[in-house]
């Protein structure tokens, strides 16, 4: 059971550097408004995904 | 009942919260796709003595003129490739010619191009660095010129430093 959180924490650490690498390739190709509203869309997406967390118990 | 009522509340609010973070994220992934990946970007390719440089379109962006230099005498090769990734067709007339300064002294190429939607096109020109020294510039001293590539109101600035061959005694 442990082992199996430990696999799911990694692929989730994958997962997010995959992401994160690929917008980092790709964020130089967007336009300054492209990458302000990003930045906003990703501020709230982390604080509704918080709020989702607390709101389950975490 | 109250507290049953309570707690489909809060399910409702829970589910809420997951959807808009769901919903920022494709928001963010269809920003990505549409600003960042469809457009029409252009890639130059110059080709002179053995080595080849590759102007790729993120470069254009940057604050930066693009340069490179050739020894005078050589030919060189440019390449020129505009890749539509739009729906539509991309119309455009281009025109690649050579700058001294202010003044556009020869006109390399001027072509109508038409490019369907995902499609590519490249258009190639040589330019023979023997016959460009300017008048006013001795034998032995080094000088520039640009090579401009404009486009439906693009302008692409290449600065090409020409080497002077070394002095023989």
């Amino acid at each position: 059971m442990k082992l199996e959180y430990i696999l799911f924490g990694f692929g989730i650490i994958f997962c997010l550097a995959g992401v994160g690498y690929l917008a980092a390739q790709y964020v130089k190709y967007l336009s300054e408004w492209g990458q302000l509203v990003s930045l906003l869309l990703t501020v709230g997406m982390f604080t509704c995904l918080g709020k989702y967390f607390e709101g389950v118990g975490w | 009942m109250a507290t049953r009522k309570t707690a489909k509340k809060t399910t409702q609010r829970k589910n809420l919260y997951l959807a808009l973070t769901i919903a920022f994220f494709l928001a963010i992934i269809a920003i990505f796709i549409i600003d960042g990946y469809m457009g029409i970007y252009d890639t130059v390719t110059i080709t002179t003595q053995e080595r080849e440089e590759v102007i790729e379109p993120d470069y254009w962006s940057s604050d930066y003129p693009q340069y490179t230099w050739v020894d005078e005498g050589q030919d060189m090769n440019f390449r020129y490739e505009l890749d539509n990734r739009r729906f539509s067709t991309y119309s455009a007339e281009a025109e690649a010619a050579i700058w001294f300064g202010e003044t556009k002294q020869e006109v390399l190429l001027t072509q109508a191009v038409a490019i369907g939607g995902f499609d590519k096109e490249e258009l190639s020109w040589t330019i023979d660095t023997s016959a460009l020294r300017p008048a006013d510039i001795p034998e032995n001293q080094d000088f520039e010129f640009s090579v401009v590539i404009t486009r439906d109101g693009v302008e692409r600035r290449i600065i090409v430093r020409v080497s002077s061959p070394p002095i023989r005694y």
